[in-house]
């Protein structure tokens, strides 16, 4: 009996990961240039994606303002760039980190004394006003424009290195990973279980003896890191940052991509990066003009025919065919 | 069971296709296999046809488009492709097409984008992959060290000095006030003005700068000082026409006068404005009345395309992409960067706008005007040239 | 004095377009507990209506006026119908939704219309004609924005606080099932309220128009000021969405010319402010 699970188990896992590292790993090599930059920013709004599920999807917190520590990772790098003449990834990245949750601390206290339509309310005043500063203080602009320019490929010390957007895209292909791997390690643990428990019933958890506040505002910040680390990666790639990377839309990003492809289960907001991404990339191409449309015709009938997310019905589908697989082996 | 390997297959496919379309677009564009032709020269144009100055897109294109008619899509024997991408009016965006037409497209001349902005994210890369790239209204003076921009009609700031000094010395204003739009490209254009105004001998009593897209500036206006003069630089028709509105609704009888009136007094924006944009002076770095040979072609050549009569926009890319096809006609059809850019600044020749030459670190040498909005009959027109200063200089450039 | 008072008076006078904007989607939001982001793209087709009447077909501007409000309820109509009614409750679905709304309005905006931006557009009777304050003009075309505001608001309160339907309307968010129950035909009312918060919006379109200008990316900008309206207004009530439009209002005029250099700031900081000492908004009902 034991050797039927084991089977099961070793096929349905190992068929998807092996199709991924393919997707990911192999064929980047032979992608030209611009694919490769695609594919980049695919995977840096996908970690900014399950950055944000950790709050939206499984603690069930609406906030219209992550772009606040995304930003801040990629201010945190141009700032070290264009003042401090380094593009060490070391500095850089530990700076995001730093400075994005050190924000968080600040914004979650605040955020989180309102609950339901004003937190979103608030968290978007919060991020409209890292907005304005950016836009407003010289000190954090390239002379001649808003925003900061000239931000050179990252680099890790290593003597004789050589960046090409092909080495740019492993490089964050790894980060991602390791992001994934995190997040999923704090999904799946008791703490992440109790977030999912006050998202399910609030009150029901309080009357169990948790400090609900308490985990949403640590939940709040654990997430805030890895969205900096997004932003950072984001400096590295387009090599330059812009005070848009506070605005609406991009905090608007992380939410579609999620809902689009299944919240609350992590795998899902990285297919709904995948899909935002590259549809908003080849619609422009095929249509310069009407791309827009495309988009938002995607989001609209994915929401009208795929309720739990394109991530979730693609597994769900899987499922389904492996376990009949499984079963007609036995 | 067939389901999901068909999903899975899908992709599959959808990648594969991905990575064969890129790579075929890398490898170099191939000749009919059996007539030896030269290689295919491309031109990337970066315009916007999405977000706030989308109208500018197609006129920008129907100027490079109407200079490769003329001479029918073929310099020293090569055949010209134009490849136009929309930049929609974002840097981000721009950023990702240049990188998509350089890398994928193998393109090495490129006209545009608008947005100061974007220049200045865009020349380093620029450098790195070694292609010229001009700037379409004016551009910055930051992208110089990097060498690879050819900048016309001058610097943003170059542009409106003189304008400046003629406020001061030609039409006696003594004191000003500055209204301009709080981004850097206005912003600079507002500071080269303010530099000629003062070094003529003018005081600026006031410099406001008004946050992008404001529905109101009735609050702005009312802190207005006393001058002789406002100085109005705001981004595009609509601010224009509600910032002029709204300060004569308050009965301030103050003059006022503009910079880059060109682009603000397009023909469709001035059949709207009606009598409010008449009697104001601005500077133009063009005018459809100019009278010189090469404006009358250009002007009739778009007319027969657009049915409209010419502004800057259309203008500035015909110029520009005639320069790029003389120089390549200089070096035989070679778009190397390092065989291309002195050849077009060693340029000198006669444009709609005028004449123009170029410095050798590429910032274009062009005449500017003063110009004003005029009824003629029952059609509101830009006028013909009231002033002109027949070279800009960039100072920081001038030995 | 005269800088205090042309300040307070335009910042009423924008106030009453902030208001107009808002309260539709203040009422959707917080009686009907639909999150519509695609509320400011009513707006602007109601505005877009208006000017292909008045500007392009020359005709009456009242005209442009009640065709741009009835284009922009029929077209609100259809989208609680065909979408949203599907979505009751489910905020994230909504938020999608009408954000995939929002770029496809513009996006047919700008195909139908062209991108660029429309000049403001009174009556000709009201054009440029001003109304003498002592020493300073104040426009005609302020005024009658203002006097709309105030019909608006007034005939909207009644509704809300007089009238049956208002009561209705107002249980029914609380308790479907019990307003079901009474054999009240809740969908309805829950159409009528849609259609009355979506023609509000379009009459603002074409009323704003004479002050704001006309373009595709207004509908986006338009929901970042109704956002901070509702913020700090309160969601769910009139009284509501008149306080905290004059206040934004107020607050923007005063801001931008005592504090330039911070116009961007001021009304965010108002916000934040609000939303700090009081959560629901100076007159919302705390949840």
């Amino acid at each position: 009996m034991s050797k039927v699970i084991l089977q099961k188990f070793r096929y349905s896992r190992l068929v998807p990961f092996l199709f991924i590292t393919l997707l990911l790993v192999v064929l980047p090599v032979f992608m030209p240039k611009n694919v490769q930059g695609i594919m980049t920013k695919f995977l840096i709004y996908a970690v900014f994606a399950i950055s944000y599920d950790l709050i939206f999807g499984y603690t069930g917190l609406v906030s219209l303002g992550h772009a606040a520590f995304f930003g801040a990772g990629g201010y945190a790098v141009a700032v070290l760039s264009l003042h401090y003449g380094t593009n060490s990834f070391w500095l850089g990245g530990i700076l995001a980190i730093i400075v994005s949750t050190l924000l968080a601390v600040v914004l979650g206290f605040i955020s989180l004394r309102v609950t339901g339509t004003y937190f979103l309310l608030l968290t978007f005043a919060l991020a409209q006003l890292l907005y304005s500063v950016a836009w407003n203080i010289p000190w954090f602009n390239s002379e001649g424009m808003q925003g900061i320019a000239r931000i050179n490929f990252p680099s890790l010390g290593i003597p004789g290195e050589i960046w090409s957007d092909a080495t740019l895209y492993y490089f964050v292909l790894v980060i991602a990973v390791i992001c994934y791997y995190i997040l999923r390690r704090i999904t799946k643990s008791p703490f992440g279980h109790a977030l999912v428990g006050i998202r399910e019933g609030e009150a029901r958890m309080t009357a169990l003896g948790y400090n609900t506040w308490l985990y949403k505002y640590m939940g709040y910040i654990i997430a805030a890191p890895f969205a900096g680390m997004a932003g950072a990666l984001f400096a590295y790639y387009s090599r330059f940052i812009s005070p848009a990377q506070f605005g609406l839309g991009t905090s608007f990003y992380p939410m579609v991509m999620a809902i689009i492809g299944g919240t609350g289960t992590l795998f899902g907001p990285v297919i709904g990066a995948g899909v935002v991404v590259f549809v908003e990339y080849f619609a422009s191409l095929i249509t310069p003009e009407r791309w827009p449309l495309i988009l938002g015709i995607i989001f609209v009938l994915s929401i009208m025919y795929l309720r739990s997310g394109l991530g979730v019905s693609i597994y769900k589908l899987w499922q389904k065919v492996s376990n009949s697989n499984g079963n007609s082996k036995s | 069971m067939k389901k999901i390997y068909n999903i899975m297959a899908l992709i599959m496919i959808f990648a594969l296709v991905l990575t064969a379309c890129g790579a075929q677009a890398t490898t170099a564009p191939t000749a009919p296999p059996t007539v030896a032709t030269k290689e295919v020269i491309k031109i990337g144009g970066l315009f916007d046809f999405t977000g706030p100055v989308a109208d500018l897109g197609p006129k920008f294109q129907a100027g490079v488009e109407l200079a490769l008619e003329e001479v029918n899509y073929t310099v020293a024997g090569h055949k010209i492709e134009l490849l136009v991408e929309d930049t929609a009016t974002s840097v981000d965006v721009a950023v990702e097409k240049f990188k998509k037409l350089a890398d994928a497209d193998g393109v090495k001349i490129f006209i545009g984008p608008l947005m100061g902005d974007a220049h200045l994210a865009i020349s380093p890369l620029a450098k790195e992959k070694n292609v010229l790239i001009t700037s379409i209204v004016n551009g910055m003076y930051q992208t110089v060290q990097d060498g690879h921009y050819l900048i016309y009609p001058t610097t943003v700031d170059a542009q409106t000095y003189p304008f400046g000094q003629y406020a001061y010395d030609t039409l006696g204003y003594k004191s000003a006030v500055v209204v301009a739009a709080d981004y850097a490209g206005k912003r600079g254009y507002a500071a080269g003005f303010i530099e000629g105004f003062k070094a003529s001998g003018g005081t600026i009593v006031q410099e406001i700068y008004t946050p992008l897209g404001s529905p109101d500036y009735s609050p702005f206006i009312s802190t207005i000082k006393e001058a002789d003069v406002v100085m109005y630089a705001l981004e595009g028709p609509g601010p224009v026409a509600r910032f002029i509105s709204q300060f004569k609704q308050t009965g301030r009888t103050t003059p006022m006068i503009t910079i880059t009136q060109d682009g603000d007094y397009t023909p469709d924006a001035l059949a709207e404005l009606k009598d409010v944009a008449l009697g104001i002076k601005g500077e133009a770095s063009y005018t459809w009345k100019l009278d010189n040979p090469e404006n009358k072609k250009f002007v009739e050549g778009i007319m027969a395309k657009t049915g409209m009569v010419p502004s800057a926009s259309e203008q500035n890319t015909y110029t520009l992409m005639k320069v790029i096809l003389a120089g390549l006609e200089k070096t035989g059809g070679d778009v190397s960067f390092d065989k291309l850019f002195p050849a077009i600044t060693s340029l000198k020749m006669n444009t709609p706008a005028g004449s123009l030459s170029f410095g050798p670190e590429g910032i274009a040498i062009t005449p500017m005007y003063v110009t004003e909005a005029e009824k003629v009959g029952d059609v509101y027109e830009i006028s013909a040239p009231l002033f002109t200063v027949p070279q800009v200089f960039d100072v920081r450039v001038k030995p | 004095m005269d800088f205090f008072l042309s300040n307070l008076l335009n910042g009423i006078s924008y106030g009453m377009i902030l208001f107009l904007i808002a309260a539709g989607m203040s009422i959707v939001l917080g009686i009907m507990g639909i999150t519509n982001l695609a509320h400011g793209s009513l707006y602007m087709i109601g505005a877009y209506i208006g000017w292909t009447i008045f500007v392009q077909l020359g005709m009456n501007f009242w005209l442009a006026v009640f065709a741009g409000a009835v284009v922009s309820g029929i077209v609100g109509l259809l989208i609680e119908r065909i979408f949203l009614k599907h979505l009751y409750k489910q905020v994230n679905e909504q938020v999608l939704l009408t954000y995939g709304l929002v770029y496809i309005t513009t996006n047919l905006v700008t195909w139908i219309w062209g991108g660029r931006y429309r000049l403001q557009f009174t009556a000709p009777e009201l054009d440029m004609h001003t109304v003498n304050l002592g020493s300073f003009s104040f426009p005609l075309t302020r005024i009658v924005i203002t006097i709309f505001g105030i019909v608006v608001a007034l005939i909207l309160w009644y509704l809300q606080d007089k009238t049956r339907i208002g009561a209705i309307v107002r249980a029914g968010m609380d308790d479907k099932e019990m307003v079901q129950g009474l054999g009240i035909n809740l969908e309805l009312v829950s159409m009528a309220v849609f259609f009355v918060a979506s023609f509000v919006a379009g009459l603002a379109g074409v009323i704003g128009a004479q002050l704001l200008s006309t373009y595709p990316g207004l509908g986006e900008n338009v929901l970042l000021l109704t956002l901070a309206v509702i913020i700090v207004g309160g969601i769910g009530s009139i009284q509501g969405a008149l306080v905290g439009g004059l206040l934004i209002g107020l607050i923007d005029n005063f801001g931008k010319a005592l504090f330039p250099q911070y116009a961007m700031f001021t009304i965010y900081f108002a916000m934040i402010i609000v939303l700090l000492i009081k959560p629901s908004g100076l007159l919302g009902r705390s949840k």
